[in-house]
């Protein structure tokens, strides 16, 4: 499982810078669950799993901040770009 | 408003990094209460995965059904054009709904009970609302009906539009203001002895009656609107009565094992 984290955090890292926020956000959601199931079900190797689980949170904090906006934000920025094309 | 902050280059939506901040809060302080109870770091953040993963999902589903119709989704598949997914809205509801719904999970998975977060991680959940109307206030978003009373709100260089000589209701910061509200009185409330998901559906009961309330003053005519009322006000009155029904079941099912 901290295999896994790592590999998932570092995927999500990479798809965050580009571009693709909603899969990093995924990604990252699921290595974090992996991540912290892989801490606290097998602490040997809790040093792998650990930097799955903070590369995974990084990929969901890029990603939240980039991706998520509410409804309004979103609707009216596809009116002004509708209006422009 | 001031939708984007500029930082080494770099344009950062400032609604993404409000609700960053926010979540970022409420797994900090749920992780030190959860520790007090003896709930472990991982187990929290288990939970919170699930159900930041679902309210994510379910946000953005809602966002999806109340904006496009069904022949328009069906079209947008069939010509292989998938920007309506990716386009990143959420509605609140949806999240919160696809929220509580993904924390059950979590807990299962973790082999934790989620009573025992109900005083965790609940009173956070109008915290983080509230920081995130801030960051719609300055994005200059969910804004408030025509208003030129006392803190009416001009937009200038508005993104979105809007005149800037047009005042607003001040609906972004009156909804922050009730979130918190809502917040203090629930980590007051949280210090009593009380039955499982009593805090749970106390929150989903005055946010209910809030969010019913202040819909009146929006002023962003892009949210759905079904008879006389919007969908964020239906939703209202169905989470109203669910929290109601619950609490009765509970309180029901206490006395009839005294």
């Amino acid at each position: 499982m901290g295999i896994a984290s790592l590999v998932l955090g570092i995927v999500g890292v990479v798809f965050s810078f580009i571009g693709l926020y909603l899969p990093a956000a995924i990604i990252g959601v699921v290595g974090i669950i992996l991540g912290a199931l892989g801490r606290k079900r097998t602490p040997e190797k809790k040093g792998m799993a650990t930097a799955g689980l903070v590369l995974s949170i990084i990929a969901v904090a890029l990603a939240l901040i980039t991706y998520i906006a509410c409804m309004a934000c979103v609707s009216a920025a596809n009116s002004a770009i509708n209006s422009l094309a | 408003m001031y939708p984007f902050l500029s930082l080494f280059g770099l344009s950062i939506p400032m609604y993404g990094l409000c609700m960053f901040f926010a979540i970022l809060i409420a797994i900090i302080y749920s992780s030190l209460k959860a520790r007090k109870k003896g709930i472990c770091f991982e187990d929290v953040l288990i939970v919170a995965a699930f159900a930041l993963g679902s309210a994510i999902l379910c946000g953005n589903l809602l966002y999806i059904a109340v904006t496009f119709s069904f022949s328009q989704i069906i079209s947008f598949i069939k010509s292989g054009d998938f920007s309506f997914i990716t386009s990143g809205g959420i509605v609140f509801y949806g999240g919160l709904i696809g929220g509580i719904g993904g924390a059950f999970i979590g807990a299962k998975v973790a082999g934790t009970k989620l009573a025992e977060f109900d005083d965790i991680v609940v009173p956070c959940l109008p915290l983080c609302h509230a920081i995130g109307r801030v960051g719609c206030l300055l994005a200059g978003c969910c804004y408030g009906m025509e208003y030129y009373g006392p803190f009416s709100i001009y937009y200038k260089n508005s993104v979105f539009g809007l005149a800037s000589n047009i005042g607003h209701f001040p609906v972004q910061p009156l909804e922050a203001l009730l979130d918190i509200a809502i917040a203090l009185f629930l980590f007051h409330y949280a210090k009593r002895k009380r039955p499982p998901f009593f805090i749970l559906c106390k929150y989903i009961s005055l946010y209910a009656i809030m969010r019913f309330c202040t819909e009146f003053f929006r002023g962003d005519s892009v949210r759905g609107i079904f008879g006389a009322l919007s969908t964020s006000q239906w939703i209202s009155i169905g989470l109203l009565a669910t929290s109601i029904t619950i609490r009765l079941l509970i309180k029901h099912k206490k006395r009839s094992n005294i």
